[in-house]
């Protein structure tokens, strides 16, 4: 193992290597922050270009992208409450408040340096746990997907603590959101009403545009037309100097990290639930928790190492078992079998100075993430200064093209607007959205392996819960489960009686 | 008071919908369909419940009001609801004629005039300043989308 990593790191002696990886950061910082381009759609369009690369550069380019997309989605979620990507909806909760009250560039280091870290910690992981971590992947039954959906929607309960009633409505709207198109078991079309365009159901990226962005331009131009000014304020804060107080947070990092490289080995979660059950989990652990939601480092923190922690997490599967376990690492499969390179053990001895030469270059990519997306950032925040008759209608080109871009469909702008105003209800009636992007989210995990497990026990539904308790894994899931579950109502409670008070 | 009014116009909204959802959800067979109709009867169930808390069976609760904590990037920070009416309005007309402009003329030209047109309502008269960012914008999209990660142009009846 020592001299494959001495192989793999003298392969980022070459300059073409070192320049792919920079370029591949690069490219994935621009592309998080533009609404509708995705981390898959990056890692897709660039495949092509390394077909003339030497396969380590090319695969570095690759990672690099994935890793530096992953994160900047957090830049548009903290200036503009609009995340650019799926992973940052749970960065803009805290990240958009602390930019709000003054302090965007606390705001966007800290999502930077818990991205790098939690990167890295991730990459740690593959390198050093990478098979063993796999083959606990593959322990994961219908029953245990089931269970961690449901896990996934209790963070609904925590999220929506003081308006329970609504923060419940709004999960389960996501969650039947999630049910139109085909159901994933039987194939029967449901609320297309004829719409070709509703058969896969709607894509989670035009369900984010149209929820946060339509909102944000109403508001924006509301407040215009009042004369208001958007109370955000550029600071002259040097970036670097939030790092002490990143690394002052230890647990919070180490828990984060675990647990989205947990939730990365697990194929289908998706790195936008490792932020919201991070971020819940952070909260409960917080000495602070009435802080989150207003500006909590440690709410940013917690989303921001956790998302990027699913990056290794999925390369994992990916690596060891040729199991991809998200849009994006499915293409990078794609990438790595057209450079010749098969996934599993394979990969390790035959091609070990590719594959740990890809390894040793997410560290890279990981490490010059922070350089290179605090530059991007450090002019991105001009935007602000941007008057909103201008910017508004920047927004709202970049959204609907955006929001074309994903299946060149212009009836895909009919659902954006379609949600864009669901969003914008939810706004005016002040009922929390993100636990309606939860349902959208695991709605189809939970559904489809509800009736898997069902299937397999004949559809007894007796069977089906014993098998719940009494499998080891499942047992823990669901303990976890009704412990967050109890926490949301707790806090539910004790916010009430604040507001009594 | 009016977080209560909000909480009973919510309700009111989601039974408006759930109701012909149901209808809809029902007429589907049933093994395909369990999942959505356990999520409506419990949206109408919530409804009514919320319904009933805001109702004036006792004075606004405290689940009723918009909590800053939870809900600080959700709420609608403008106190003028009726602006924000205006506002959605005009977003969400001006979205659709944009729909509009690219079926009938082009993606080019519809982009071009939706930045003029819409700088232009919301107050700004500097006509260099318009053109100047509404050819930068066009031209970046059409640069970035179209050109560089190669993606079809909608189609439209003229060019």
């Amino acid at each position: 193992m020592i001299e494959n990593l001495l192989i793999g790191f003298t392969g980022l002696l070459d300059p073409v290597m070192l320049l792919a990886i920079a370029a591949g950061v690069l490219g994935g910082v621009i592309i998080g922050v533009l609404p509708g381009l995705t981390s898959t759609l990056g890692v897709a369009l660039l495949i092509p270009v390394t077909f003339n690369m030497p396969p380590a550069a090319g695969l570095a380019m690759l990672g690099g992208i994935y890793v530096a997309s992953t994160y900047s989605g957090a830049i548009t979620a903290i200036l503009l409450n609009i995340p650019g990507t799926p992973s940052a909806v749970a960065t803009l909760m805290d990240g958009y408040p602390m930019a709000n009250n003054g302090q965007p560039t606390r705001a966007l280091a800290l999502a930077t340096f818990g991205s790098a870290i939690g990167g890295l910690f991730s990459v740690a992981a593959l390198l050093f746990i990478g098979p063993p971590l796999a083959e606990f992947s593959l322990r994961f039954g219908p029953q245990e997907y089931f269970l961690l959906a449901i896990l996934g929607i209790t963070v609904i309960a925590s999220l929506s603590a003081g308006a329970m009633e609504k923060g419940l409505m709004a999960g389960a709207v996501g969650l039947l959101i999630s049910t139109i198109g085909y159901h994933p078991l039987t194939g029967s079309m449901r609320f297309t009403f004829g719409s070709s365009a509703l058969y896969d159901g709607i894509p989670l990226v035009v369900t984010l545009i149209g929820l946060y962005s339509i909102p944000e331009v109403i508001d924006m131009i509301a407040k215009h037309q009042r004369g208001e000014q958007s109370p955000m304020r550029e600071d002259s804060v040097n970036p670097y100097s939030y790092l002490g107080e990143v690394l002052s947070q230890k647990l919070n990092l180490i828990r984060s990290s675990i647990i989205g490289v947990v939730v990365g080995i697990i194929p289908g979660v998706g790195s936008s639930v490792g932020g919201f059950i991070a971020y819940d989990a952070a909260k409960h652990a917080s000495k602070e928790p009435e802080l989150f939601g207003k500006g909590s480092a440690e709410g940013v923190l917690a989303c921001e190492t956790s998302n990027n922690a699913v990056t290794g997490g999925t390369l994992i599967p990916l690596m060891t078992l040729g199991i991809p376990g998200n849009p994006v690492t499915a293409v990078m499969l794609g990438g790595l079998m057209i450079h010749g390179l098969r996934p599993g053990a394979e990969l390790f001895t035959t091609n070990a100075a590719i594959s740990y030469g890809f390894i040793m270059s997410l560290f890279v990519s990981n490490i010059l993430l922070v350089p290179i997306g605090l530059l991007v950032a450090k002019y991105f925040v001009r935007v602000i200064r941007i008057p909103h008759s201008i910017l508004a209608p920047i927004i709202l080109a970049l959204a609907f093209t955006g929001t074309y871009s994903i299946r060149g469909s212009l009836q895909d702008i009919v659902i954006m607007l379609v949600v864009g105003a669901i969003g914008f209800l939810f706004a005016y009636f002040s009922v929390p959205r993100a636990p309606l992007v939860l349902g959208v989210v695991l709605g189809s995990l939970a559904e489809s392996e509800l009736a898997r497990s069902l299937l397999l026990a004949n559809g007894e539904v007796g069977v089906f819960a014993w098998q719940l308790v009494s499998r080891p894994m499942s047992l823990v899931i669901l303990l976890l489960c009704i412990y967050a579950l109890y926490q949301g109502f707790v806090q539910h409670r004790k916010k009430s009686k604040m507001l009594d008070s | 008071m009016e977080s209560t009014l909000n909480s009973r116009l919510f309700s009111i909204c989601i039974l408006l919908v759930m109701f012909p959802a149901a209808y809809v959800a029902f007429g589907y067979a049933a093994d395909s369909s369990w999942f959505p109709r356990i999520l409506i009867i419990f949206l109408i169930l919530m409804a009514f419940l919320l319904l009933a808390r805001s109702g004036g069976f006792k004075t606004a609760t405290t689940s009723d009001k918009p909590l800053p904590d939870t809900e600080s990037n959700d709420q609608l920070p403008a106190t003028q609801q009726s602006d924000q009416l205006k506002a959605a309005g005009l977003v969400l007309g001006s979205l659709i004629m944009y729909i509009a402009a690219i079926k009938l003329v082009n993606f080019e030209i519809a982009s071009y005039l939706f930045m003029v047109v819409s700088m232009w309502v919301l107050g700004n008269r500097n006509p260099v300043l318009i053109a100047i960012v509404a050819t930068a914008v066009m031209v970046l999209l059409k640069v970035v989308f179209f050109i560089f990660l190669d993606i079809s142009r909608p189609s439209s009846l003229f060019f």
